[in-house]
């Protein structure tokens, strides 16, 4: 913002008369009106004076013919944009002419002498105000440049910001796909030891242990199985919770048909219906499968002793015609609504031992869906049976 | 080439797997040698016939490389890499045996030119049924192109 002393000369009205009288006097009348006056030998000083600041000029056509140097050309041509300088020209009638206006924009007042004080009074103040006005435009603009640079700034900065936490993200990205690729070779390959060397034990020198030796033997070779089972369904988890995808149109009858025909033991272990059509929704062949298979798994294993196993599945476009909704219903031992959230979390079990599993197919169900964009969602009685539900979005 | 006698280079740092290699080629019968490299730079030297490998006779260029992925100072990639701007190695065929399924690693192999990409599997008679079948397969009923870059131009 301008200063005191830069307003006091943005104020004052630049004086040059013919003679250091002239100046004098003319000053001496106008800082009477209250009119901060300050002289100029001659034009270059004048124009000087202008290059440092000031309200206005008043000044003779003499002087303004005899500028052979287009000292006021220059200074008029050079002014920044909101500058539009107020010159006030004391002429002779009848001489005004194309010598008068040094530039194309010049901002000149012509006053025909002799001049009455109070007309030229009125002349420079409004020449005044009209430079005022200049300065406040030229303050506003500065105030823009100014704001514009710290929103630059601060657009960098941000700018910075997340390129820096995008890289952290990556970081971590990176981190967890090597620690699941150190799960699935570090951790297994001695666990792959210990099965095979049991594996060898049995078959090859079985007949030299006992039946309590033999029974150890076998499990040993259960645990090392269950630990196995255990690392791939995590790693199995990691992958869905942090694998890339791209959603595209899937049809869900393929998927369904290929899991059954991939485990021929589900068709044994229950009668399984799929009731077709189903329509296509927006997701991921690999996800979807882990999901189906998952479900499928689930509803042959959770059986009631004595009952033959039933699945039911189908699919149909739910009431906003936005999703789909895929179910797998079964008659099994049901689940109880208290434990509805809990089977969904990783190693939520609730059945103990007495039915194989490592807590964590649910959950990759769950992970799974949500990754396409979806929701699982449960209804379940006790003792009847159970029915899950994957919505999807519908493929377009 | 005498089919009994091709070799089968392992390269496999982890001694169990080792092991268990060689109780699945004899449940599987296979009676063609078998040398062990323990890491990514010694299959080099074997391959290249550098070092204590020298004696061509006694370390015979191997017909298939059964090539781990995770192994000390250099990795399978590093090899099967290296492999494949030698111009009198570029053919052998190297066959990735390991525990990884990531796609990645999947990818990676084939595109460095891996002829194929074996999982290690945790049962016995699994893994010799598979050693067998790559044995039948790379060094029995497979055939390759001639010697030599003489492509005959297709008649038209």
């Amino acid at each position: 913002m301008a200063g005191d002393a830069e307003r006091g000369s943005q104020e004052r009205l630049l004086t040059l008369m013919p003679t250091p009288k002239d100046n004098a006097r003319t000053a001496a009348a106008l800082a009477e009106g209250g009119i901060h006056c300050a002289t100029c030998g001659d034009l270059s000083e004048l124009c000087d004076a202008i290059r440092h600041g000031a309200g206005a000029a008043l000044l003779t056509e003499e002087a303004v013919l005899g500028d052979k140097e287009d000292c006021l050309g220059h200074l008029l041509r050079e002014e920044p944009p909101w500058s539009n300088f107020p010159l006030i020209v004391l002429a002779h009638p009848g001489r005004i002419g194309r010598a008068l206006t040094p530039g194309q924009m010049a901002n000149i007042t012509l006053v025909e002498r002799p001049v009455r004080m109070a007309t030229l009074r009125s002349v420079v103040e409004a020449a005044l105000r009209d430079r005022r006005r200049q300065y406040q435009i030229r303050d506003i603009l500065e105030e823009l440049t100014r704001a514009r640079h710290s929103l630059e700034d601060a657009n960098r900065d941000l700018e910075g910001k997340v390129r820096e936490r995008t890289r952290e993200l990556q970081e971590t990205v990176s981190e967890l796909e090597a620690f699941s690729y150190s799960i699935s070779h570090d951790l297994r390959s001695p666990l792959r030891a210990m099965e095979g060397y049991a594996e060898l034990l049995r078959d090859s020198y079985a007949e030299r242990l006992d039946d309590e030796g033999r029974r150890l033997l076998e499990r040993i070779s259960r645990s090392a199985a269950r630990l196995d089972l255990l690392v791939q369904d995590v790693l199995a988890y990691s992958r869905v919770a942090n694998g890339q995808i791209e959603l595209q149109a899937v049809t869900v009858e393929e998927v369904v048909r290929e899991v059954l025909e991939s485990y021929p033991q589900l068709k044994d272990k229950a009668a399984i219906r799929l009731e077709g059509p189903m329509p296509p929704v927006l997701g991921h062949v690999a996800y979807l499968t882990q999901c189906v298979s998952n479900l499928i798994g689930n509803a042959v294993k959770f059986v009631r002793p004595g009952v033959p196993a039933a699945v039911r599945i189908w699919a149909e476009e739910e009431e906003d015609n936005q999703r789909v909704k895929i179910c797998f219903e079964d008659n099994g031992i049901g689940i109880a609504s208290n434990h509805f959230e809990e089977i969904f979390q990783i190693f939520g079990r609730i059945h103990g031992k007495s039915y194989e599993g490592t807590g964590i197919g649910l959950a990759i169900v769950r992970k799974a869906v949500e990754r396409m964009g979806g929701a699982v969602s449960l209804t379940s009685e006790v003792g009847k049976g159970s029915c899950f539900c994957l919505h999807l979005r519908r493929a377009p | 080439m005498n089919n009994q006698s091709a070799a089968i280079l392992l390269v496999e740092d982890n001694e169990d797997d080792v092991f268990f290699m060689k109780d699945a080629m004899k449940q599987a019968q296979i009676k063609n040698p078998v040398f062990v490299a323990a890491d990514g730079e010694e299959a080099i030297q074997y391959l290249s016939g550098s070092g204590k490998f020298s004696d061509r006779a006694a370390f015979p260029l191997p017909a298939v490389v059964l090539l781990d992925l995770k192994l000390p100072k250099k990795k399978g990639f590093d090899v099967l890499e290296w492999l494949r701007t030698q111009e009198a190695l570029k053919r052998v065929v190297v066959v990735i045996l390991t525990s990884s399924q990531e796609p990645s690693d999947l990818r990676r192999a084939y595109g460095l030119g891996a002829n194929s990409y074996l999982v290690k599997p945790a049962k016995r008679d699994r893994l010799a049924a598979m050693v067998r079948a790559v044995r039948d397969y790379w060094i029995e009923f497979n055939i390759f192109a001639p010697e030599g870059n003489n492509v005959e131009p297709p008649r038209l």
